[in-house]
């Protein structure tokens, strides 16, 4: 009857080649890649993603601002001040520093 | 970077300069490790691949919570059976087509002639259920203890023994006693 440690002595041994086998210097350039931009998908997803909404939603902005009627308060202040692209680059500004301040904290990957 | 170098002091390097060199080659010490565990408990080379490599830059962004309580290499093999779960979880639906197909092509096919090579133990594991599977490869691959390994599994002690137990039979009967290292 043969020892059961032998086998187990045997088992880690095939594990261990298979382990020695994986090895190889190209896996490791790829990761060391990586790691030295590891948010760059976040960055082209989202700076594709905001690039898309800002080009659509400026033009949608600028249409409104410039179809409104004359308003009274603060709003008809501004517009005596700003025509509605200038209007539309300030809530487009607003939203880049909104997305500013929550991409660090969102994550795609 | 000078490979006589610990694994403790080259994460302690990377944690106070982020030296990528230094973290380069704990890659290199432990690469071979991980994509062989990660590619065991997957049963493909290329997803396993993919995961070791995910495991990796995990580490590299965690490194600063490796406390030096254990190992380095039983830190990153627990990083890399989590990397596997969430995969697993991804992928529940396909890995339940594709575990029964390999079930059935396990099943179909006659036991290994050549006991002991890798490809016989690949097709070995697959007749192992996951947490057989999972058990046996933190505990042989790996090299964690039992009480390791329940740690990392999120399980009881005594329920990892008896999987470590039931896979190794399992492995036993399928390649035989003499499996020529």
């Amino acid at each position: 009857m043969s020892d059961p440690f032998d086998f187990d002595d045997q088992l880690r041994a095939t594990f261990q080649k298979a382990a020695d086998e994986t090895r190889d210097d190209g896996f490791s350039e790829r990761v060391i890649r990586h790691a030295a931009r590891p948010d760059r998908r976040r960055f082209l997803i989202l700076g594709g993603v905001g690039s898309t909404g800002a080009a659509f939603s400026g033009t949608q902005l600028e249409g409104l601002f410039s179809s409104m009627p004359h308003a009274t308060g603060w709003l008809g202040e501004l517009q005596t001040y700003a025509g509605p692209e200038t209007m539309a680059a300030g809530v487009m500004a607003l939203a880049i520093a909104a997305v500013a301040f929550l991409a660090p904290k969102v994550s795609v990957s | 970077m000078s490979v006589s170098a610990s694994d403790q002091e080259l994460v302690a390097l990377v944690i106070a300069t982020k030296d990528r060199n230094a973290f380069g080659e704990l890659v290199r010490r432990h690469q071979g490790l991980v994509r062989s565990m990660l590619t065991r408990m997957c049963g493909n080379a290329a997803l396993g691949d993919d995961l070791a490599q995910d495991a990796f830059i995990r580490a590299f962004t965690k490194i600063g919570s490796f406390t030096g309580k254990g190992t380095f290499k039983s830190w990153l093999c627990s990083i890399a059976y989590r990397e596997f779960l969430m995969a697993r979880r991804k992928r529940e639906a396909a890995d339940k087509a594709l575990d029964r197909l390999m079930r059935e092509q396990t099943e179909d096919s006659a036991p290994p002639r050549d006991a002991g090579s890798i490809v016989d133990l690949d097709r070995a594991l697959k007749t192992l259920n996951e947490e057989e599977r999972s058990a046996v490869v933190l505990c042989y691959a790996c090299g964690f203890s039992h009480a390791e390994a329940a740690e990392t599994l999120n399980a009881p002690l005594g329920t990892v023994k008896s999987w470590v137990n039931r896979g190794r039979d399992k492995l036993k009967e399928r390649l035989g006693q003499d499996v020529p290292a």
